[in-house]
């Protein structure tokens, strides 16, 4: 509605930050697709520092948003800040500091894993030697170094996540969006990232993450937004957030949607011969 | 949305084969009708969402049938004016123009990839139903199409020049409707196997290059045309129409002659022969049907675990972005980053591959073959820019092979003009040398040592404008390139005639803008060979201007449309 004439609300930060801005700051972010809006005005920060973590539905636009915020998709209207530099005014400065795991999105496939990171680690201006360095460490750390000399295209899933990571670290980011980064992530390399993720959080870094698996969210962050329509219906500290609830019970309340089973699908019930 | 309409026509499918399982035993043959139709319903449903998808799409399928509705009219118009020819000389024209037909729909499959595999039997393989049911229903939904449809209309439409003997024309309407299905079940039957073949992405590769170069050496065989056409008798033609009339491929079309020359027995054996070989390979169909079950769905990918690891020297070479040979050639700044990871894909993508193994068959079909068929024209000269510029159309598109991936681009804010200058240089070091040497090559072939500089100054300044342009196609007019590592046979079908229209006319604009190139060599050639050295050191610079021009126009266009163009090549979902 009124989303329309709502860009160039806060250019950078806005009053109630004066000394820090946010690690990242949506205002009235949209997104249409066609006839559906995917981003329905949507207004986050994430506080620098934080370990966040995206939930919502399925079609709740978290892909969506994430990519807006990492300069993938041209939101229709509003600003996306990274530490007060907007991603699409000033996209050089912005994206040098985000590190991205996008879902769904290929990587370069047909080099091989240790190639990759060199090439990544270039196109972010790094010297040829300290970008083969680094990416030796990260394929050391993620148990990959056997996978080196393998095309990528090769890899299974959750070693593509793997390399992923590493392709989002290698540059030495602020903030980390990541999208999904735990899916189909066996569980010792799961347990591998979420230490690595700790470290970084630890050392002043941002990492956003979404995820359908609240108990993992519960686990790991400190922040969340739950979004759903394309809007964010809560977010804070994770405390504020679910108050006495889980967060699950929480999320489906806030949500809604969900029906207990009544009457419906009887004959599920009824067992045949 | 649109593409979640088949899997509802899935489900209730299912739920009307269980009930029939379930509540009694039905009358059989109206299941079986009931669940032939489902699946012909499926099919059209799916082929009806495909142009809902986008109006490029829907206007690519548009014209298909429309070229399709043509080539049937025409078909049918040439069989009807046989009805005055010679029975002799129908037998003949139908025999021989018969068989192609056939062979088209056994290579099909084999060669092009856009085989329509929307009826995929891995689809239901988790619901209950009896095999024979499926392979029927598969067997119908490939009937549904305007292939088979064409060839349908195109064989029956041979009862008009036999339509005289009331005998013959009936011999040939049975051909008709058996030739038919020889055609879908060989097709279908070939796609079911080769799938079992394509599990793993190294025989997918390999059969894509394969396949391509096949096609692509079918240029060779032009040079053999005019030598055929002299083997052409009409004596051989009857000895080979003689021999193919005993195989499948031509026995439907032969049997009505059979009847007309009084031989009745004999055309009905040759129908006899058609109905086994579909008999056979139905039988062939289903066994591969079931092994093909039994493995489970093709996996995107082939999960291939390292290899053992290897010696340092062997890492050194492959572990580093740049190939050995490379290193010295490319700059270690973000630009040779791109140049070393494109030049390493020229080998490593398929479809990439490809493109460089047919530049030596062309040179060789359009070179070699008539120097060693004794003509020694100066006019073959020309191939060797030719190669820069054919370079340059298979390139109009390339950005879009990176796929999704361009997004690791955007994500480090690559600028434009870097990533345009690494592609062109990542192309630039391998093709430059090549098309020089190609260029010497040919006029050592031709005699003319004095055209050397000419030749290789024009073939290089045709590589720049080549790069020039597809520099700033493949951001402007980018499509979806299907994926390198995908199933060849479930790549998605449709948008191939928009993909032809803007081949065309990019290749009209390369053409236009390298021939000042063009003409300066053939200035060159017949008339002030002096010339030479100037070309050899302006057709470069021209081209090289023109390549500092498209990286610029092509960059600011990558800089300002970025997330667009990542969307535009990002393969719809089907």
């Amino acid at each position: 509605m009124s989303t329309d004439a709502a860009h160039r609300i806060h250019p950078h930060g806005g009053p109630d930050l004066p000394e820090t801005p946010p690690a990242l700051a949506l205002r009235r972010l949209v997104k249409r697709f066609d006839r559906t809006v995917a981003v329905d005005g949507l207004e986050l920060d994430v506080p620098t520092g934080s370990f966040f973590g995206l939930v919502g539905p399925n079609g709740a636009g978290k892909t969506t948003t994430l990519s807006m915020t990492t300069g993938l998709i041209r939101p229709d209207a509003g600003t996306a800040c990274v530490l007060g530099h907007d991603v699409w005014d000033d996209p050089i400065t912005a994206k040098r500091l985000l590190g991205i795991l996008p879902d769904n999105l290929t990587l370069f496939d047909r080099l091989t894993g240790a190639q990759l990171l060199e090439y990544i680690g270039r196109l972010h201006d790094l010297d040829r030697e300290l970008a083969r360095q680094r990416a030796r460490e990260l394929l050391d750390v993620l148990d990959l170094s056997d996978a080196a000399d393998t095309l990528v295209v090769d890899y299974s899933a959750g070693m593509t996540k793997k390399i992923g990571l590493a392709c989002a670290l290698i540059h030495g980011p602020r903030i980390l969006i990541l999208d999904e980064p735990f899916e189909s992530v066996d569980p010792v390399s799961a347990a591998t990232i979420r230490s690595i993720l700790r470290t970084f959080a630890a050392g002043g870094g941002t990492v956003v993450i979404s995820s359908h698996v609240m108990t993992l969210v519960e686990q790991l962050c400190d922040h969340v937004a739950i979004i759903a329509r394309g809007r964010v219906l809560a977010s804070g500290p994770i405390d504020e957030v679910r108050h006495d609830d889980s967060l699950e019970d929480r999320f489906v309340r806030l949500v809604g949607g969900h029906r207990e089973l009544g009457e419906e699908l009887a004959w599920l019930r009824s067992s045949r011969p | 949305m649109a593409t979640f309409l088949p899997a509802i026509t899935l489900r209730s499918s299912a739920r009307q084969g269980n009930e029939d399982h379930l509540t009694e035993p039905v009358d059989a043959a109206s299941s079986w009708i009931q669940f032939v139709m489902l699946v012909v319903a499926l099919k059209l449903q799916l082929l009806g969402n495909g142009f809902k998808v986008s109006n490029a799409r829907l206007v690519a399928g548009l014209i298909g049938a429309a070229a399709g509705f043509g080539v049937t009219v025409t078909g049918v118009y040439l069989i009807a004016q046989l009805r005055t020819a010679q029975p002799s000389d129908t037998y003949l024209v139908l025999v021989i123009g018969g068989s192609l037909i056939v062979v088209g729909w056994l290579l099909l499959p084999v060669l092009i990839f856009g085989v329509d595999e929307s009826i995929d039997p891995h689809k239901f393989a988790l619901l209950p139903i009896p095999r024979n049911r499926l392979l029927v229903g598969m067997l119908a939904a490939g009937f549904a199409g305007l292939p088979a449809a064409a060839t349908l209309v195109i064989s029956v439409s041979t009862v008009i020049p036999w339509s005289r003997h009331a005998l013959a024309a009936l011999v040939a309407f049975l051909g008709a409707i058996l030739l038919t299905m020889l055609c879908v079940v060989a097709s279908r039957m070939i796609t079911t196997a080769l799938s079992e073949v394509l599990r793993s992405r190294r025989i997918r590769d390999l059969l894509s290059v394969s396949g391509l170069l096949v096609a692509g050496s079918l240029v060779l065989l032009q040079l053999g045309l005019p030598s055929m056409a002299q083997l052409a008798t009409r004596e051989f033609t009857e000895q080979l129409a003689g021999v193919l009339a005993w195989t499948p491929l031509a026995a439907a079309w032969a049997a009505p002659y059979d009847v007309v020359t009084g031989a009745p027995a004999l055309g009905f054996a040759r129908l006899a022969i058609v109905a086994a070989t579909i008999a056979v390979l139905i039988l062939l169909w289903g066994y591969a049907l079931r092994r093909s079950l039994e493995r489970g769905a093709a996996m995107p990918g082939n999960r291939i675990r390292s290899r053992p690891s290897h010696t340092t020297r062997m890492e050194s070479s492959t572990n580093t972005l740049a190939p050995w040979w490379a290193r010295r050639f490319l700059p270690s700044t973000v630009t040779g980053a791109v140049a070393a990871r494109v030049l390493r894909l020229w080998w490593r993508d398929p479809r990439q591959r490809v493109s460089l193994l047919i530049i030596p068959i062309v040179l060789v079909a359009l070179v070699a073959g008539p120097s060693i068929a004794g003509l020694h024209d100066d006019v073959l000269v020309l191939a060797a820019p030719g190669i820069g510029t054919l370079l340059g159309l298979m390139m109009l598109n390339h950005t879009a092979y990176d796929g999704t991936a361009l997004w690791m681009h955007l994500a480090a804010s690559l600028p434009g003009r870097t990533d345009r200058a690494g592609r062109a240089l990542g192309t630039a070091v391998w093709a430059v040398p090549v098309v020089s040497i190609g260029a010497m090559f040919v006029c050592l072939l031709v005699d003319r040592p004095v055209l050397l500089p000419a030749t290789v100054g024009s073939s290089v300044g045709t590589v720049f404008v080549g790069l020039a342009f597809a520099s700033i196609t493949s951001v402007v007019i980018a499509f979806p390139a299907a994926p390198a590592g995908a199933n060849p046979f479930v790549s998605p079908s449709g948008g191939n005639v928009v993909v032809v229209l803007q081949q065309f006319l990019g290749g009209l604009v390369v053409g236009l803008l390298s021939l000042p190139i063009y003409l300066s060599l053939g200035f060159a050639l017949w008339w002030q060979p002096d010339l030479g050295w100037l070309i050899l050191a302006g057709a470069p610079a021209y081209g090289l201007v023109l390549l500092r021009l498209g990286n610029r126009i092509g960059g600011r266009y990558l800089d300002e449309h970025g997330p667009e163009l990542l969307r535009r090549i990002t393969p719809s979902r089907t």
